[in-house]
């Protein structure tokens, strides 16, 4: 098999990239980031290709960067009480977004399909694919803030304004399809015996959707929308963003977060595993904001 | 008595506009008060979050129109500065409503009754908004031949609803305001005050360290978005507006306000548009 | 002063149509020219036969129209309508070569200089329009796409009927820039992202913040003129000033460089390739004339399009 952790499907006029780590609900590490880049790089180069379906294998499109795994330089800030030099911190920082850039600069049209979990990472790739379809109890949510992470996506006021980015970004709340679809994150919430049939309809929408001069036209078009958001602020964004996220993951033994009353993730998932340090940092929380949870089956 | 009450309680700051005979009108005094009051709230690590809210039956129904008070909060034609002073003024006028926006702490607008004006501007700057369904948000400045000087209102609903509200003068409810992106959340008027709790208690709960950097990260790619321009901006066509001739047949509000009292001279400005905001 | 396109080339450089004194005594002959009070001008674009399509007259006209208005001193607010079925199908595609408005076939081989100047003002003087100093309301029934809807978007307020038309599937306009720019967040899956057929009708225009309010056929005239009555109460002097802000004010928030997007973006039109599958602008314009290509063309846009 090319690919560790993502399967590619090339099929005329439809790629297809399902993330395939479903065991661990296709969280990212630097392997899956690899491995995206190179499928995205082959699609790239497929005259016939034109729309590119991303998908999650088993219960969730994508929980996140990796939090539990080893392997994951390139996804998460090293542990605090690690004495990491800033410029390792600033070299992750920009890596790790570049991937969701290539995604939402990718000349063919994206489209992410969304099941179940799309958190975090997850989220930051499905917010770069021109278009995202959900079913109406998919998840969405960043929940950085709760470990004390700023964010490096910049998309996020450009997808849904600026007072529901901060609404999410400030508390780290999940929504469900039917929010995400209200606030434009997606652009439908269907039921989910439904997800399949209207992903095959939109998908053709999309594949027919070349003006007049065609592709070339098309691909002409889109190659000025992104000069045009750059120009709005995309690229300047892009950086600003990903530099506070080196300032909030930078921590110095007795100058850390921990030591100012938040929450020790790394401790707690040592002491007590991944599961564990997830709840506790999501309990204390789900009285103000009750997270929404997939349905099961 | 201080036209700004500050409160702390459980992690959270509460900062309420103090003036409910006048509908929480904003005048020189009460920004003096916010002023000396900014720095504070960044400063205070045991206020995790800042509530701005207005007693009585209003948030706060904008500048205060009297001109008792008020050389800070309004411009006055025919007022004889230089441009050097008007510069400077226009400066301080609105970085006041910068610095709020730049809080390096979530601040949170809880909003009933009347947001106009320059009480609008504060809701806008604030991080979240909730209102009450009926709350009532508008900018009337160009009613009274002023600019609307929030350079936020197309970041938040685009520009041509900035363009209607700012022509017309037209105030639009909680509901329109969250359809439209101008603020979080529309509640009835008993919910709020437990809404506004339940979001602050729930970012209260996250230290001052975790919540700076990621307000910071968006704040960022607001300034990127030519925000910080922007203010600098409205700053300069503030003074170009400041400079015009007023025309002949122009409803002149201060005139008016000299001649025939406040009330009056609101009641005339507002007559041409009443009808068609309540058709709206 | 010839070009390499074998016409006349007006000017490269685009003069403020509404300012200069060109268009006193205008003899208007594809729009009409109304007071319908002392403080609102009304300019019907009359091409009816040919859904109000542009070609040099009716842009001339229109031109003249707007300095007209601008020119009074009484006249506040200026309503633009089209006549018969639509506001305005953007370009007349069948007018002939020579002309600014049909797509330059790529036989004619300009020059990059000439094609530069060439399409910066076909381009630019539909987006000029936002800076027209006084109120402009766009009046939208049935079609408004291509350069029609650039002009409408460019216009302070859209007064739409609930069923119009803004852009067309199968012609496409993917640019983020001009046509979108209203709707906002300007990246919501809401928008673009969910509409891959770019077109959209007044009712979902008005929620999507690209018009201001959709209404019946019936009662668009009056409508119109409702904003319009209220808006000529604003003194003309400070709308200038408010409107300056406001649109300096998109230009900071990255309008600015989407003029030279678009022109950009047309020049490289002249060097498409079509895909053995597509239907070939130029060859089926020849071919069957205008209206077989339009045919063609719809029928390869999907036909189950949603919105």
């Amino acid at each position: 098999m090319k690919y560790k952790h993502v399967i590619l499907k090339l099929d005329g006029k439809v790629a297809t990239i399902t993330l395939n780590r479903p065991d661990k609900l296709n969280a990212i590490n630097d392997e899956v980031l690899r491995d995206l880049r190179k499928a995205l790089d082959k699609i790239k180069r497929d005259f016939e290709s034109k729309v590119v379906v991303i998908k999650g294998a088993g219960k969730s499109f994508c929980a996140g960067q990796d939090l539990g795994g080893e392997g994951t330089d390139q996804v998460m800030p090293p542990d605090p009480r690690e004495k990491a030099y800033l410029y390792d911190m600033f070299a992750m920082s920009l890596q790790n977004q570049s991937v969701w850039q290539y995604i939402f600069e990718f000349p063919k049209i994206t489209v992410a399909q969304v099941h179940g979990y799309c958190l975090g990472m997850g989220l930051d790739l499905a917010m770069a694919c021109r278009a995202a379809i959900c079913t109406e109890d998919a998840v969405f949510g960043d929940p950085s803030v709760r470990m004390g992470i700023a964010s490096p996506n910049p998309l996020w006021t450009f997808r849904i304004g600026l007072k529901k980015t901060k609404e999410l970004l400030l508390t780290g709340k999940y929504i469900d399809g039917r929010e995400a679809e209200r606030i434009g994150l997606v652009m439908k919430a269907v039921p989910a015996d439904q997800l399949e049939e209207t992903m095959a309809t939109e998908v053709e929408v999309f594949a027919q959707s070349a003006g007049i001069g065609g592709w070339d036209q098309m691909t002409d078009f889109w190659c000025y929308s992104m000069a045009v958001l750059d120009l709005a602020g995309l690229a300047a964004g892009r950086r600003l963003a990903s530099n506070a996220h080196v300032l909030s993951a930078i921590q110095r033994p007795g100058r850390h977060l921990t030591d100012r009353g938040g929450f020790d993730f790394y401790g707690i998932k040592k002491e007590k595993g991944l599961k564990a340090a997830l709840e506790e940092r999501d309990a204390p929380f789900e009285k103000y904001f009750p997270q929404p949870r997939p349905k099961k089956g | 008595m201080s036209t700004i009450i500050y409160e702390k309680k459980d992690g959270i700051g509460y900062v309420t506009l103090n003036r409910p005979e006048d509908l929480n009108a904003m005048n020189d005094s009460m920004l003096a008060e916010i002023d000396d009051l900014l720095p504070q709230l960044e400063m205070d690590l045991e206020a995790k979050v800042i509530v701005f809210r207005g007693a009585g039956k209003d948030f706060c129904v904008g500048q205060d129109l009297s001109g008792v008070d008020t050389l800070e909060v309004l411009s006055e034609p025919g007022e004889h500065l230089t441009i050097k002073k008007r510069m400077e003024a226009e400066r301080r006028r609105n970085r006041r409503w910068e610095t709020i926006f730049n809080l390096a702490k979530p601040t949170i607008a809880q909003v009933h009754g009347h947001c106009l004006g320059t009480g609008c501007y504060l809701a806008m700057v604030c991080d979240l908004t909730i209102a009450a369904e009926d709350a009532l948000f508008g900018d009337p400045l160009l009613r009274m031949g002023l600019l609307p000087h929030m350079p936020l209102w197309p970041y938040l609903i685009g520009i041509k609803k900035t363009r209607e509200m700012l022509f017309t003068g037209c105030y639009m409810n909680g509901i329109e305001a969250e359809r439209t992106g101008l603020i979080n959340k529309a509640v009835t008027r008993d919910e709020l005050e437990n809404e506004v709790e339940k979001m602050a208690r729930g970012i209260a709960l996250l230290p001052c360290d975790a919540t700076a950097p990621v307000k910071d990260a968006v704040n960022s790619v607001m300034e990127a978005r030519g925000l910080g321009t922007s203010w600098r901006f409205t700053n300069n066509m503030q003074l170009v507006m400041q400079q015009r001739q007023m025309m002949p047949e122009e409803f002149d509000f201060f005139k008016t306000r000299s001649k025939e009292g406040l009330k009056a001279a609101v009641e005339q400005r507002d007559r041409p548009f009443n009808k068609f905001c309540e058709e709206r | 002063m010839p070009t390499g396109f074998g016409w006349d080339f007006k000017t490269q450089y685009m003069k403020c149509y509404w300012e200069a004194n060109d268009y006193r005594d205008w003899d208007f002959k594809l729009v009409i020219y109304e007071k319908v009070s002392d403080r609102i001008a009304r300019i019907t674009l009359n091409r009816p036969e040919k859904r109000n399509a542009f070609n040099d007259r009716l842009f001339e006209d229109l031109s003249a129209a707007m300095h007209k208005a601008n020119d009074d001193p009484e006249v506040r607010v200026v309503i633009i309508r089209g006549a018969g079925g639509g506001f305005g199908a953007g370009h007349d595609l069948s007018s002939p070569e020579g002309e600014e408005t049909p797509p330059v076939h790529p036989s004619i081989n300009p020059t990059l200089q000439d094609y530069y100047g060439f399409e910066r003002r076909r381009c630019a003087k539909y987006e000029d329009v936002a800076d027209y100093p006084k109120i402009t309301i766009a009046q939208v029934h049935g079609k408004c796409i291509g350069a029609s809807q650039i002009f409408a978007a460019m216009c302070d307020i859209i007064i739409c009927t609930e069923d119009a038309q803004f852009g067309i599937r199968g012609f496409g306009s993917q640019l983020h820039g001009l046509t979108e720019w209203p709707i906002w967040p300007l990246w919501s899956n809401k928008a673009y992202a969910g509409h891959a057929v770019t077109e959209i009708s007044g009712t979902e225009a008005a929620e999507l913040g690209f018009a201001n309010k959709a209404v019946s056929i019936e009662k668009l005239e009056d409508e119109t003129l409702r904003w319009a009555e209220t808006l000529s109460q604003l003194p003309s002097e400070a709308v200038a000033v408010t409107k300056e802000w406001m649109n300096g004010m998109l230009d900071i928030m990255g309008m600015g460089g989407i003029s030279r997007a678009h022109f950009h973006a047309h020049l490289a039109l002249q060097y498409v390739r079509f895909r053995p599958d597509e239907v070939n602008l130029y060859k089926a314009k020849k071919e069957k004339g205008l209206k077989g290509f339009l045919e063609d063309r719809s029928k390869t846009a999907s036909p189950k399009a949603e919105k």
